[in-house]
């Protein structure tokens, strides 16, 4: 038996409303029973972004400042496939100039 | 028990050296605390390990692809373990304050420390970890709870 309290959307016909809709056609979609404090948990909030990227009038991938978070972690996860110890990472830095060295200088660089 | 720690780009230059400082670091991965960086610090420091592999200046020796690699790596599992911030619009406001209160010559410095100042507003008993004397300097104005590498006996 359907649940009376879902919406059935169809992709098409919600995928050209506002970020807000369609979040909020997921969450509706996806529990079907809310409840006040999920209002007040999940909704309300939505509502705030909402409303401050639509006075931003930017898209959420200029305003979100963890937007490409995946993109990232991603790179991250690659990059640990060339581990090796931190004692062999120190053999390789003995022969270097100091790393920290270099860093301070390239902000101190900046006037 | 376990403490907080932000630390600052310089941190994690230190932590691949056998410079004075890094046995420190290496204790607060070991003892599984809780880790937190500024977004922007793996810019910073990637910038460093790609100054050493492909833009050597000042005479350095440029680094083999593979050695770029496992620093790289150690750099990255490090990341991974610890908790990223965002650079928000608020940490943004608060350099404000920074300046307000003294200058670093580095964007990057007041940005560090504009982070670590909304941080600790989240996480009490957080602390500062640096290698950058004038960064610990400027954030001893706002709170006792910082740790310079350079200053460790």
């Amino acid at each position: 038996m359907s649940n009376p309290c879902k919406i059935e959307y169809t992709r098409p016909e919600y995928e050209s409303f506002s970020p807000l809709v369609n979040i909020l056609g997921n969450i509706l979609i996806a529990e079907s029973s809310l409840t006040a404090d999920d209002w007040v948990s999940k909704i309300i909030p939505l509502v705030g972004i909402e409303k401050e990227q639509e006075e931003i009038g930017l898209p959420e991938r200029l305003t979100n400042p963890n937007y490409g978070s995946a993109g990232l972690d991603a790179y991250l996860k690659e990059a640990t496939s060339n581990i090796i110890s931190i004692e062999k990472v120190r053999k390789i830095t003995d022969k270097l100039p100091s790393l920290t060295k270099i860093l301070l200088d390239i902000r101190h660089d900046e006037q | 028990m376990n403490n907080d720690y932000y630390l600052e780009s310089s941190v994690f230059t230190k932590r691949y050296t056998r410079e004075k400082g890094a046995d420190f670091v290496d204790k607060i991965f070991k003892e599984n605390n809780r880790i937190f960086y500024l977004s922007l610090t793996f810019c910073e420091v990637l910038k460093v390990l790609y100054r050493l592999y492909k833009y050597p200046q000042h005479g350095e020796h440029s680094i083999t692809e593979t050695k770029f690699n496992n620093l790289k790596a150690s750099f990255a599992l490090d990341l991974l373990q610890a908790k990223r911030i965002a650079l928000t619009n608020e940490i943004l406001n608060k350099s404000i304050v920074i300046l307000s209160e003294g200058y670093l010559k580095s964007s990057f410095d007041v940005l560090q420390l504009a982070g670590f100042l909304i941080t600790k507003e989240v996480y009490q008993n957080l602390f500062l970890i640096t290698a950058d004397n004038d960064l610990a300097g400027l954030a001893l104005a706002f709170t006792s709870d910082v740790i310079n590498l350079n200053k460790i006996i």
